[in-house]
């Protein structure tokens, strides 16, 4: 019990280091907000730009010459109350973003992650134990290189002119039918899968030969081990060798891998997201870069912070429940 | 001799592997292409507005792209920077990850938990603020440093990998009897560990160096690196996004030229990896 | 494994079916694409940053749409304007019968308090007093003389307070305004510091002002906004509601150029404007017979700022040098095919209003840059510049030389340009390598004068059509061209006297005989060409397609000059098309 609580104490430790770090490096980024927004109306209203500046930074109500560590005790004051802050550009509470944004992410991304990594060890494994069949073995390394070597945006464009425009299969772009009511209704629902199609298509595509190839140069260390020879001099069945001996170990090093791609699709998510005008938290993630929407920036990266420390978290449970002889 | 004779039976391994031999072949002729290639092919700056989009021919052996100048030129001379970054991404990133991953892996315990929470802290770092505080500071002028700046984003994810990895093997029997045959941990780590990961090392090898690739783009848009058009993931953006190369047939040379020569190039390091495995595995040479 | 494919294809099958049994709409729906900021962040306060975008040009109407090319004002809420002999009084009679989306009837009040907006926001200090006698007059008392385009930054403003809403805010603008003016007559002539903490306080609870829906007197109103579409049902007791025949707007988000390609392509758009090379453009009107492609001028010309404060390009001989090298057309056919191309003047003065604002006496005096390489070097070898081994030029101080063209990441066009620059540049020997910088970094650098060579917009004379907003920009004390360019406040004038650019600035607004006005834009013309601050390689289009005839039909030709208005926002254009009926639905309307 004790090593439990120890342990969710170095988590906590983890986080409060990385929020400071971050804090510091989005404080520090070039180009302020201000500035840019002063820019702006410089552009807009041919004022000189000292004008502009001082009109701009009225607007925000941002002082950037208060010093760092007094903003982040005024953060972390807040971060005690459960409040992430406001928006500097949006003046909308940040947590009201995450929490409209972030499901669509989560929903659009872990169903891609599980379908492409399912789909990608599933044939890695198959390859790498049939690998006497020279011909599939090159096959399937090639439609991985293909895969992976053509980058996301190309594979995303093709399938629009192909499936949506050409033949009008699936929708363009966004994450539901407009017509229908948000809410847990049948036509809601349909519709949100139907409009989840490319996107998550477009994602597998461009990740599944990554995890194929893994899981192949996993499972074909697993499979010069000696117990799986036991296991075929016993005549066990090809499929339970798979599934039993060689799946289980195979899997554990892409184990991290897995956690660590699910913790960063916040990120990652941003092209895909942005492509097909996916409501997510892509678009505030760009946003917030962008326009140097600092406490945005901010709010977006904490939990990408906390994702992060507890995927990893729960990787380490699952590899030992994998392999219950380590002991974490 | 001694030497030369592991060497030269290492070597007919890879030649008598047809897959690593084929994909060495295929290695060689890209490192030919990368060192004299561009000594060989003039690379043409010049602008001809009249003579884009020009078919494959002997004159253009890739066509010409969208302001007149020959598209296999320009493959020759990005081939020079493509390369470096790829390898040397994928070299520092993949040599921090095996340090630091099986380190970790072996101490255990503390340390282990200690390190891997660094990591952790490394993964959670913004990459977007970082490199935009890099570009106001740094401009980088050779290609090895951009594949180290690249590198220092790519190896944690790895790291963990191997650490996994490290961690499995560890309680494995055979590692156990070095144990107890009080074998050098020097001994256990390159003669053991080591050879068990090298699959699933190479593997993710590829991977970051394809990554590099890609990922170069994004830096040559901070400012960081000046924009180079012969770069192939450059030329990919810039066929895709400025040229719209998809809705013009004839400008379709112009952006198949340099995907083709990355999936070749990907295609290749994977069938030379299979080559290599064999090498340092000899459980698996037999089958 | 086999299971799970089977369901999967199930599923697939079972989602196409679903998306063929959808009743079919009758009604007429137009598609356009544009941006928004997505739910959350959006509210209905066009004022603040989460309530503007495209969908501002349906909602909200101007006083007046302002014609570039034929210098007209076509009435939308005003109806007439008169400015009174002196020049000290703008009177706008406004139209009756409008009424804003929630039905309250628009008056002059409301005129009133967007223009009080606009003044707390920064513009307006020439305002003395606004009266509204009557619900249909407003009256702009001014502290001086109107200035050149002031009447006209009135005109293009979209009206978009409604009193009933913001009456409560715009009232205590009006007190200030009452008190700046006290201050501005009174023995302290120094605008107080005062005056600008109470505007900004006020602006402060304007921005935090969140309606959920956007009100305004527009030809369509707000229906319904998601991350992807943005929905826009015609407001039926509109002024013009009975010549409108498209029931719905729908925006779709712009995304970038490539995609918006493959929706023109697809037909999935009625009316879109990216900025496209020849070829695709050729393969979009090929695969599209009911495509057309409308090019007005977006009056503004692309180019170079060169930074005056940099070696080499500090000195005049070497800025001079570059501009006889350079062929401007060569560049512009790669970085934007469907533009019109400049003469071999840098005046800052658009080329195709030149004859408009320029004489050809002022042109004598000035440098013409004709392309001529020679030159080039001869003058690059008179400044001590020699060539090395590899046949590329070296400083005076024996090292060598090398120019870096900043970029704006992301604009492809601007992009294209600069490699359009750095092949010429290589032609004459001179390394120069191209640098893009994301957004924010653009400017900073260019504010911080980090850069050799950048590329940007020149002449700028959005819809107001004036050389003032292009030689404020050039010239004027803090402005974006001249802080990038690092130009002096004053130069040597041809004769020998000094040219104030302030002074000159202001003689330019003020002025109201024709002569002196074309004496003083070729004065300015004059500095812009023979200091050369900015190179000018293109004037740029507009890239407007329509489908004609597919949904709905009408578009004007090309050559109609309303289109000229799109400079200051083509959305603008679309609305008033759309409102007066001239761009009406394929059916018959019921």
């Amino acid at each position: 019990m004790k090593k439990k609580y120890k342990k969710y104490f170095s988590s906590a430790i983890t986080i409060f280091v990385a929020i400071i770090i971050s804090f510091y490096l989005v404080r520090s980024m070039p180009g302020d907000f201000i500035h840019l927004r002063a820019t702006e109306i410089q552009l807009q209203q041919s004022l000189t730009y000292e004008t502009a500046y001082n009109i701009a930074k009225r607007q925000y109500n941002y002082d950037p010459s208060v010093p760092i560590y007094k903003q982040f005790i005024g953060y972390v004051g807040g971060l005690a109350h459960g409040n992430l802050g406001q928006s500097v550009i949006l003046r909308i509470p940040v947590t009201d973003i995450i929490r409209k944004a972030l499901p669509w992410t989560i929903f659009l991304c872990s169903v891609s992650l599980f379908i492409s990594f399912l789909l990608g060890s599933i044939i890695g494994l198959f390859v790498s134990f049939r690998s006497r069949i020279r011909w599939l073995d090159s096959t399937v390394s090639f439609a991985a290189a293909l895969s992976q070597s053509i980058p996301d945006f190309i594979i995303a464009l093709l399938l629009i002119v192909i499936l949506a425009i050409n033949i009008q299969l699936f929708p363009l772009r966004g994450a539901y039918d407009v017509d229908t009511v948000p809410g847990f209704n049948i036509p809601f629902i349909l519709g949100v899968l139907y409009h989840a199609v490319l996107p998550v298509m477009s994602y597998v595509i461009s990740t599944i030969g990554a995890w194929t190839l893994t899981m192949k140069a996993s499972a074909s260390t697993v499979l010069s081990e000696d117990y799986i020879n036991v296991a075929k001099a016993k005549g066990l069945r090809d499929k339970r060798i798979l599934s039993k001996y060689i799946g289980k170990n195979a899997v554990i090093p892409l184990v991290p891998g897995l956690a660590i791609s699910f913790a960063m699709m916040l990120s990652s998510s941003l092209f895909i997201e942005n492509i097909f005008s996916y409501p997510g938290i892509g678009y505030f993630f760009g946003f917030s870069i962008g326009n140097r929407d600092f406490t945005l920036l901010q709010g977006i990266l904490l939990i990408s912070i906390v994702m992060i420390v507890i995927s990893n978290h729960v990787a380490d449970k699952v590899h030992e429940w994998l392999d219950p002889r380590i002991d974490l | 001799m001694k030497l030369i004779d592991s060497l030269t039976s290492r070597y007919k391994i890879l030649t008598h592997n047809n897959r690593a031999f084929f994909g060495f072949l295929i290695l060689i002729l890209y490192f030919l292409m990368a060192t004299i290639g561009p000594h060989l092919v003039s690379l043409d700056n010049i602008i001809d507005y009249a003579g884009r989009y020009q078919g494959i021919s002997l004159q253009h052996w890739l066509g010409t792209d969208y302001a007149g100048r020959d598209t296999f030129s320009q493959i020759v001379h990005g081939s020079t920077d493509v390369m470096l970054i790829a390898f040397s991404t994928a070299f520092f990133a993949t040599f921090m990850a095996i340090i630091i991953g099986i380190f970790s892996g072996l101490k255990g315990g503390r340390i282990d938990a200690f390190i891997m929470k660094i990591v952790d802290i490394l993964l959670t770092l913004p990459q977007f603020p970082i490199m935009a505080i890099f570009a106001g500071i740094f401009t980088i002028k050779d290609s090895i440093t951009f594949g180290i700046l690249l590198a220092c984003f790519s190896w944690a994810p790895l790291s963990r990998g191997i650490r996994s990895q490290v961690l499995s093997i560890k309680n494995k029997e055979f590692i156990e009897v070095c144990h107890i045959m009080n074998m050098s941990t020097f001994h256990i780590i390159f003669k053991e560990l080591l050879p068990n990961m090298i699959p699933f090392i190479s593997i993710n090898f590829i991977h970051i160096a394809k990554n590099a690739i890609i990922a170069s783009v994004g830096i040559m848009l901070l400012g960081i690196v000046p924009l180079s058009v012969t770069n192939w993931g450059m030329m990919i953006n810039i066929a895709t996004k400025q040229v719209g190369a998809i809705y013009v047939p004839h400008a379709l040379p112009y952006l198949l030229s340099p995907i083709f020569f990355i999936v070749v190039f990907q295609f290749a390091l994977i069938n030379f990896a299979s080559g290599v495995e064999e090498l340092f595995d000899p459980r698996s040479r037999g089958r | 494994m086999k299971k799970l494919a089977f369901s999967l294809f199930g599923c697939l099958c079972f989602l196409f079916l679903l998306s063929c049994s959808k009743a079919p709409n009758n009604k007429v729906i137009l598609r356009l694409d544009g941006g928004w900021y997505i739910p959350p962040a959006f509210h209905g306060n066009p004022y603040a940053p989460g309530g503007d975008g495209t969908h501002m040009h349906f909602i909200w109407n101007r006083l007046f749409l302002l014609v570039p090319a034929t210098d007209q004002n076509i009435p939308r809420l005003g109806l007439s304007h008169n400015i009174s002999s002196d020049r000290r009084v703008l009177t706008i009679k406004l139209r009756k019968g409008v009424l804003w989306h929630d039905e309250t009837p628009f008056t002059a009040k409301d005129v009133k308090a967007s223009i009080l907006i606009k003044y707390a926001g920064g513009w307006g200090d020439i305002i003395r007093r606004i009266k509204t006698p009557d619900d249909y007059t407003v009256i702009f008392e001014m502290r001086e003389q109107i200035g050149a385009i002031d009447e006209k930054i009135i005109f293009n403003d979209r009206i978009m307070a409604p009193y009933h809403i913001f009456g409560k805010i715009t009232d205590r603008i009006e007190k200030i305004m009452e008190e700046d003016d006290r201050k501005m007559t009174g023995p302290q002539k120094e605008k107080s510091a005062a005056i600008f903490e109470k505007k900004a306080e006020i602006m402060q609870e304007i921005y935090s002002f969140r309606p959920s829906v956007p009100i305004g007197t527009g030809p369509f109103k707000f229906s319904f906004v998601t991350g992807s579409d943005f929905g826009l049902k015609k407001f039926k007791k509109g002024f013009e509601a009975k010549k409108i025949s498209i029931d719905e707007i729908r925006i779709l988000k712009n995304v970038s150029n490539d995609i918006t390609w493959a929706y023109l392509i697809g037909g999935a758009i009625d009316v879109t404007h990216p900025a496209t090379l020849q070829d695709v453009t050729e393969q979009i009107l090929k695969l599209n017979p009911k495509t057309r492609l409308i090019l007005p001028s977006d009056y503004g010309e692309f180019g170079f700022v060169f930074n005056t404060k940099k070696y080499p390009l500090s000195d005049i001989r070497f800025r001079k040098a570059l501009a006889y090298g350079v062929k401007k057309d060569n560049i512009r056919l790669i970085s934007y095919y469907y533009s019109k191309t400049v003469s071999n003047y840098n005046t800052g003065v658009l080329h195709s209003l030149s004859d408009r604002w320029l004489d050809k006496s002022d042109l004598d005096k000035m440098t013409s840059y004709d392309y001529n390489p020679e030159k080039t070097h001869q003058i690059l070898k008179e400044m001590g510049f020699s060539i090395d081994k590899e046949g590329f030029y070296l400083k005076p101080n024996g090292l060598p030389l090398k120019l870096t063209i900043a970029g704006f990441a992301g604009r492809s066009d601007w992009v294209l340009g600069c490699e359009g620059l750095v092949s010429q540049l290589r032609k004459l020997h001179i390394r120069a390598e191209i640098k893009t910088y994301e957004g924010a970094l653009f400017h900073q650098r260019l504010a911080a004068n980090k850069f050799d060579i950048a590329a940007n917009f020149g002449a700028d004379y959005r819809a107001y059509a004036h050389p003032l907003t292009t030689f404020e920009r050039y010239f004027g004390n803090g402005a974006y061209i001249k802080s990038a360019s690092g130009m002096p406040d004053q130069v040597k004038y041809h004769d020998g006297t000094t040219l104030s650019f302030k002074k000159e600035l202001h003689v330019l607004n003020k002025a109201r005989e024709p002569g002196l006005i074309k004496k003083t834009v070729g004065k300015l013309a004059w500095a812009a060409n023979e200091y050369l601050p900015f190179l000018s390689i293109y004037e740029k289009n507009l890239m407007i397609f329509v489908v004609d005839g597919k949904r709905v039909k009408g578009w004007p030709s090309p050559e109609d000059p309303i289109w000229s208005a799109s400079s200051a926002g083509m959305e603008s254009v679309f609305a008033y098309l759309i409102s007066t009926g001239i761009v009406r639905s394929v059916k018959e309307y019921r």
